[in-house]
């Protein structure tokens, strides 16, 4: 029997009367890298929170490397690292600090955290003053140091919300270099992202989410013989006509 | 062009003073309104008008004696205090700008215009409002006993006002760390003025209230006397020493005299202006490349560590704590506990065996908002906590770990001050450190649940949405009312009746509590699992 990495069964999440996400079945193999694509207000947030057990479905079950998250989360968050867009920082500690903190709650040692914590800022450049707390870091610091915390346990699944929103060139280039690397090692990552340039270069599964339902899923070779281009297949599957023009323009 | 720089201006001030009413009536809310009305018709009736009552009669007392040397130069010691300090206080308590100038310098807006409208938007602050004020009542006493002066009065207020405004401004824009330590500095003088005046009245019986002060020997007379003529050749040389001699002049009729002395005030607000204006666009500009938040400081260097994640938890909630403004506010609380529970309370209740229970029903009181909102401080932070390897329990735990701490070092303080201060019998103070314990571990029993039940951010700086909703308060204060009259009633009960049994009666609803808090948490952690979501959001 196969163990995926991740799995959801019939997951339906209600906020009230709206339907956030709607009888959602995904099932990935290890190291699988997924793009997670959706017009703002999809649902595509509201689905990672419930893979990471911030959030419990209202109906159906969450299954990560076979352990059902309503069960267990405790063991589901050990093999998981996240990174929520709005970063969910510890932002009266300073970026040592918090990857200390993190660390020991993952059960690491302080010479490991701390060998890790040193190769981490290197290879993303980050170099905060040793009294520089999490709450004066510019947002690509912040970033960087989300995805730092995300990957100092060495989780077998990432998932990564807007990962690439306010980062510059160069540290989004690491950042998808490291990305790659953890694929090639096996790790399973999702990754949600407007930017459609950067899903098409990096994952090669694809979902796409409009109002709380599944509207596509494949590889994109399967997925673009309905559409030319990534883009256009966005468009056509979630529906994108214009709503006219601006009158004094 | 004229017109339209006016524009420029009123359009600022219009667009700053709509965001200050909406801020404000965002922050109070309905309840928070009346509250703020109700406190400031309290602050008007017992210190506001006394003061400038106190003003008028001081002008109205100096204007009689004018042109003497001394009656000038307590008047241009009064117009340095109120509009010199008034300014330099009120820079250093503001420490910022008034407007937005981020978003404004993105308009075509010249600078100076920004300027000129950051000045005038001052008048609306807090303090140079009742500088205004005491200036007014000054200067209506002075026209009182000489209607001549009235002349000068709207002059003199123009000059007083610019100077508190432009100070003010040039202080803020100083740099922050600097604005911080003066900020510190005055506090603590505040303190020390407090502390001295009114420890040692509670520590020794009678205290002035006997009338007999040894007399001053000739030496000390003269020191006094020498030090007296220094202040009044230091004002005498202050801009607001010339304009006390402008009003010297104009008794003497010396008309001329009397309009030269403002030329030196004017030229200095004037290069005060200057000075400061370049300071505030650098100090605005500065702030909008680093993001606000570059103005705090306090970070500490130190690496911590911890044996567990409820310690972990535990420290990382303490941490919270002491850098909010609440939380340290909380442990001055003590000192002010004792101030009102033995001084006002005391005489108007005429009796003083309550103490030890109402101080720490009290300090048990102060401490509700923190038991009730045990993630109020986590902001983006609680759902780091929940993407975290741990459960609720070890959340919850050390949680109430971290609070215990610091209360405990609040309930220490307490303890102390009321040995020293009261002389309190140990016993009592034992007894009260037990039902300071049965408070808490009540309270945060409850807390666990109104935690998740109501989930409420609590503002870690200022007072923005700092407001208890009216349900979390109205079970806040019925558990604290409940507690108040069983425990602390059970205390002040066997205190009189049977003093022997004090300890062990404490000691017996500690325990109780204790057992509540223990046989609740099990419960407390499923009605967390079930819905972090909530809190979550509530706080993200």
């Amino acid at each position: 029997m196969t163990t995926f990495a991740l799995e959801l069964d019939a997951v339906t999440k209600r906020f009230g009367d709206r339907v956030a996400v709607d009888d959602l079945t995904l099932r990935l193999e290890p190291g699988t890298f997924l793009g997670l694509l959706g017009r703002n207000g999809a649902g595509k947030s509201t689905t990672l929170k419930m893979m990471t057990g911030l959030v419990r479905p209202t109906a159906g079950r969450v299954l990560v490397l076979g352990i059902d998250m309503a069960k267990d989360p405790i063991a589901v968050k050990r093999q998981i690292g996240a990174m929520p867009e709005d970063m969910a920082l510890m932002e009266l500690l300073t970026g040592p600090q918090y990857l200390r903190f993190v660390g020991r709650m993952h059960g690491l040692d302080e010479a490991l955290i701390a060998q890790r914590q040193e190769e981490l800022f290197a290879i993303l450049d980050l170099a905060p003053g040793p009294r520089t707390l999490v709450a004066d870091f510019s947002f690509g610091m912040k970033k960087k140091l989300a995805l730092s915390a995300a990957l100092l346990h060495g989780p077998r699944i990432l998932f990564l919300d807007e990962p690439f929103e306010g980062i510059d060139p160069v540290t989004s280039r690491t950042i998808k270099e490291i990305l790659l690397t953890l694929q090639r090692r096996g790790v399973t990552l999702i990754l949600t992202s407007h930017i459609l340039e950067v899903v098409e270069k990096l994952c090669p599964l694809i979902a796409i989410l409009d109002d709380g339902r599944l509207k596509g899923f494949g590889t994109l070779e399967t997925l673009r013989q309905r559409g030319e281009s990534l883009e256009a297949l966005f468009v056509d599957l979630v529906g994108g006509e214009r709503k006219g023009e601006l009158s004094w323009l | 062009m004229a017109v339209a720089r006016v524009g420029l201006l009123r359009a600022l001030l219009a667009s700053h003073a709509l965001s200050t009413r909406n801020r404000m009536a965002r922050d109070l809310g309905r309840s928070g309104r009346w509250g703020l009305v109700v406190l400031l018709v309290f602050l008007l009736a017992t210190a506001i008008l006394p003061t400038l009552l106190g003003l008028g009669a001081s002008g109205y007392a100096l204007g009689l004696y004018l042109p003497g040397k001394v009656p000038t130069a307590m008047l241009g010691g009064l117009f340095s205090a109120v509009a010199l300090m008034g300014g330099v206080v009120s820079g250093t308590l503001g420490g910022t700008r008034q407007l937005a100038w981020e978003s404004y310098r993105g308009y075509p807006v010249p600078l100076r215009t920004i300027y000129v409208a950051e000045l005038l938007a001052g008048l609306a602050d807090i303090v140079p409002m009742l500088i205004g004020a005491a200036l007014a009542s000054l200067l209506v006493g002075l026209a009182i006993a000489r209607p001549r002066l009235a002349l000068l009065a709207p002059f003199a207020w123009v000059e007083a006002m610019a100077f508190v405004l432009v100070l003010q401004v040039l202080v803020g824009s100083l740099a922050a760390s600097l604005v911080k330590r003066l900020r510190m500095a005055l506090l603590a003088v505040a303190a020390l003025a407090w502390v001295g005046s009114t420890i040692p009245a509670m520590l020794t019986p009678g205290f002035g209230t006997d009338g007999a002060h040894p007399a001053l020997d000739p030496e000390q007379l003269a020191k006094l006397a020498r030090f007296g003529e220094l202040l009044r050749d230091a004002v005498a040389l202050l801009p607001t020493g010339a304009l006390a001699r402008s009003y010297a002049a104009l008794v003497s009729r010396d008309y001329a005299t009397a309009v030269a002395l403002h030329a030196y005030p004017i030229a200095t607000v004037v290069a005060l202006s200057c000075l400061a204006a370049p300071l505030l666009a650098r100090e605005a500009s500065q702030v909008g490349a680093t993001g606000e938040t570059a103005q705090r400081g306090g970070a500490r260097e130190r690496l911590w560590t911890f044996t567990n994640p409820v310690v972990g938890i535990a420290k990382l909630h303490l941490r919270a704590l002491l850098d909010s403004n609440v939380g340290r506010f909380g442990l001055v609380m003590p000192l002010l506990t004792i101030f009102i529970v033995k001084g006002p309370l005391a005489h108007a209740m005429g009796r003083g065996d309550y103490l030890v229970p109402a101080s720490f029903s009290y300090i048990a009181l102060g401490g509700m908002q923190l038991q009730m909102s045990l993630f109020g401080l986590d902001g983006h932070g609680t759902k780091a906590l929940f993407l975290l390897p741990i459960s609720a329990r070890t959340i919850l735990a050390g949680k109430v770990m971290g609070l215990a701490a610091y209360q405990l070092a609040q309930v220490a303080l307490l303890t102390v001050l009321l040995a020293v201060v009261q002389r309190t019998p140990s016993a009592l103070l034992v007894a009260g450190v037990l039902l300071a314990a049965t408070y808490f571990l009540a309270q945060v029993t409850l807390g666990q649940i109104t935690s998740v039940w109501m989930p409420r951010a609590i503002p870690r700086r200022g007072a923005r949405k700092a407001g208890v909703p009216l349900p979390l308060l109205a079970v806040g204060m019925g558990s604290w009312g409940a507690l108040t009259a069983t425990v602390g009633g059970a205390y002040s009960y066997v205190a009189k009746h049977a003093p022997g049994f004090l300890i062990p009666a404490m000691l017996a609803t500690a325990l109780t509590a204790f057992a509540g808090l223990a046989l609740s948490r099990a419960q407390a952690a499923r009605y967390l699992e079930e819905n972090r979501e909530r809190v979550i959001e509530a706080m993200s």
